[in-house]
């Protein structure tokens, strides 16, 4: 019991009082915490972004797409009745960052988590974030990131390295009937599964093998040596999987400058100011791997909600002409199927999200249905994963080189 | 095969002999060895592929973008460099300070450009079309940085021969007894940094034809600049130079003959074994101080 004098409060009884309203005020806390889980008051979101380090620039347009959903979210009255409170933390794009921003996003208590990007930085940052049970999403393409069983909490909205590699030696093997099939990746471990997935799939679906595999390191000068290697194999059909755009640059000049020109399905169909320098007829043979709604044909064209959202993105001061990589980040689609999950339970509780999420069957995605069970946390069926072509991104129909024509046969 | 790997092999090792060289500039006034050489490489690299400077003529491009990273380097002077020597001319204290230096460029770059590469044209009537004579195929280009490295080292060498190279080498051996002789070692190490920022965009503009211009190309071209600086010997501008070549070639060749993904293996294999064998360096200068 605390008692105050009249006019003063002695030292005691202050001290006394402060230590009791602290406690009540941690015991308040602890009750009705949950943070944005099972309380009232704003949604939390944890979202993790590389806001510094020299990849920063970089990695703003792949958050815009989750910038524009934040603000359809806001327009539709937020989520549960209230605005969302985003918390947002810097992994400066690298692994090692992942743990510390665990623990930042762990004590938040946020309802569910956005990012973060790159295959390394999402299986370490899963990996953190699996003891706390938080619903998260990341772009990552590692095929672990879809297995329910090993990351119950984590949704995978992209399609990942198995089923890239599966349209890349389909296109090339079956689609356009080529024999000689090479495949050059970056020593890394994305460049690693691709390459394995690529070999299995040739094997497994064709009995076929690569006539050639070559692997450079991330930081290679002179692509040549590789380049006449696929040359010297006859390669006539080619696997490029890199997330190094400069390499892919240098690859290219090194077929430019050897007249090597394979057919080549990619990683990356960023179009970029850099690849004005080679020959057409090498640049017609691009192709990359993307999803089957942001491509057209001659008869067919996306839907109106792309098209919108492919507006929305060219305008967004973030976008700075890579407008590829956000309508292909996995953000605006996540954000919006949380919103949807957060409504139709009526909750912020992680437990309950992740209920409902294992029982999601044919979520309207803007780049593809999205569809969970409690195993198969991969939500991108192959049927919407297909291949598009390079230089569509200089007609008018992919607004501004956002969208893709889808290459024939695909 | 032989004739594929050399001339890419001496290209690209002579731009690991300039950053080496680089290496050496600074080193010699201060015993500094510059950790943030790779990201000033760079910044001259995107001044020229991704500024309004870069659109001037080509010379012009080269000395702004040459001016720029000099400038940036006398920054890393007066904030990284200077302020630790004062407290001990023998303390290692740069070691961190020129590498958070670094980090603070690669910062810099990364809220100004994104990741996507910028190709720069060589210079007139340069190119990077392939030629070949007798089953060896190169470029005009790629000629021209071998030659212009070459044209470094004897610039260098006469540098080295002048009253400031005097002066320099008074520095590096005896900081406190030069002063002593009435030499500035302030004024010679922040002339020492206009230079090695000047060599520095002056390698990011040769590099960017050849390698592209982007924010990751600096870590690489420190680590190999490392290498041929620890092979061919510090303070050694003819040895670090035939180092780069070396390098270089063994680079190429790892690339055309050895299994995927083990060039790096073989590289830095080559480079331990030449170490173990001439510890000294290639030419094996081994540091002498007189007394």
């Amino acid at each position: 019991m605390v008692t105050y004098r009249a006019g003063e409060v002695s030292r005691r009884g202050f001290l006394v009082g402060a230590g009791s309203m602290a406690a009540l005020g941690l015991g308040a806390a602890a009750c009705g915490s949950g943070g944005s889980g099972g309380g009232t008051g704003a949604v939390r979101i944890g979202w993790v972004e590389p806001k510094t380090g020299r990849l920063a620039a970089a990695y703003k347009p792949i958050y815009v797409g989750a910038r524009l959903a934040l603000e359809d979210i806001g327009k539709a009255g937020g989520m549960l009745g209230a605005a969302v409170r985003v918390d947002e933390h810097d992994d400066k794009g690298s692994p090692a960052s992942q743990p510390a921003v665990a623990q930042r996003l762990i004590r938040d208590e946020p309802a569910f988590v956005v990012g973060p990007t790159g295959s390394s930085q999402v299986l370490a940052s899963v990996s953190a974030l699996a003891r706390a049970k938080l619903v998260q999403s990341a772009w990552g393409g590692s095929e672990r990131l879809g297995d329910g069983d090993q990351f119950p909490f984590h949704y995978q909205l992209v399609y990942n390295t198995t089923q890239q590699a599966r349209a890349a030696a389909r296109f090339l093997y079956e689609v356009r009937g080529l024999r000689r099939i090479g495949i050059i990746v970056e020593n890394s471990e994305f460049g690693t599964s691709i390459r394995d997935a690529v070999t299995a799939t040739l094997r497994d679906a064709y009995r076929a093998a690569p006539v050639a595999v070559e692997v450079f390191e991330v930081d290679a000068a002179d692509m040549t040596p590789f380049v006449r290697n696929l040359e010297r194999a006859r390669v006539d059909g080619l696997g490029l999987f890199t997330g190094q755009p400069q390499a892919t640059v240098l690859i290219l000049r090194a077929m430019a400058a050897t007249g090597f020109h394979p057919l080549i399905v990619s990683h990356d169909l960023n179009y970029i100011k850099a690849l004005e320098e080679f020959p057409r007829p090498l640049l017609d043979k691009f192709h990359g791997t993307t999803y089957r709604g942001l491509t057209y044909t001659d008869g067919e064209r996306p839907s109106e909600r792309v098209r919108a959202l492919v507006e929305r993105i060219n305008a967004h001061p973030d976008t700075a002409g890579l407008g590829y990589s956000a309508v292909t980040s996995p953000y605006y689609d996540y954000l919006m199927l949380m919103a949807q999950v957060v409504k139709e339970t009526g909750s912020a509780d992680p437990a309950r999200l992740k209920a409902a999420l294992d029982r999601i069957d044919g979520f309207e995605g803007t780049r593809a249905k999205v569809s969970f069970t409690a195993k198969r946390h991969s939500g991108i069926a192959d049927a919407d994963v297909t291949i598009g072509t390079l230089m569509s991104a200089t007609e008018p129909q992919s607004m501004g080189g956002v969208l893709r024509r889808r290459a024939d046969g695909a | 095969m032989i004739a594929e790997i050399l001339v890419p092999g001496l290209a690209f090792g002579s731009l690991y002999g300039l950053v080496a060289m680089g290496f050496n500039v600074l080193h010699r006034p201060t015993n500094v060895v510059n950790f943030a050489q790779g990201e000033l490489i760079m910044i001259g690299a995107m001044v020229m592929a991704l500024s309004p400077i870069g659109r001037l003529p080509w010379g012009l491009a080269a000395a702004g973008a040459m001016a720029i990273v000099a400038l940036v380097a006398l920054v890393e002077e007066r904030v990284a460099v200077t302020p630790v020597l004062r407290r001990s001319a023998h303390a290692a204290g740069w070691v961190i300070t020129t590498l958070a230096f670094s980090l603070l460029l690669a910062e810099a770059a990364g809220r100004l450009w994104d990741d996507q590469p910028g190709a720069v044209a060589p210079p007139w009537p340069l190119s990077l079309d392939v030629h070949e004579v007798a089953g060896v195929r190169f470029s005009s280009y790629q000629v021209a940085v071998v030659g212009t490295a070459i044209a470094v080292v004897l610039l260098l060498g006469r540098l080295d021969r002048s009253r400031m190279g005097t002066a320099l080498r008074a520095v590096a051996a005896d900081r406190d007894g030069a002063r002593l002789r009435g030499i500035d070692p302030t004024s010679l190490t922040r002339r020492s940094f206009l230079l090695g920022g000047a060599l520095a965009g002056f390698t990011g503009v040769l590099a960017a034809p050849l390698l592209l211009a982007s924010v990751t190309m600096g870590l690489g071209l420190l680590i190999k600049g490392f290498a041929a600086l620890a092979v061919g010997g510090i303070g050694d501008n003819r040895g670090v130079l035939v180092a780069g070549w070396l390098l270089g070639t063994v680079e190429a060749a790892g690339a055309a003959y050895a299994s995927p993904g083990s060039q790096s293996v073989v590289l830095f294999g080559a480079m331990l074994l030449i170490l173990v064998i001439r510890p000294h360096g290639l030419r094996g200068l081994a540091v002498q101080r007189h007394v």
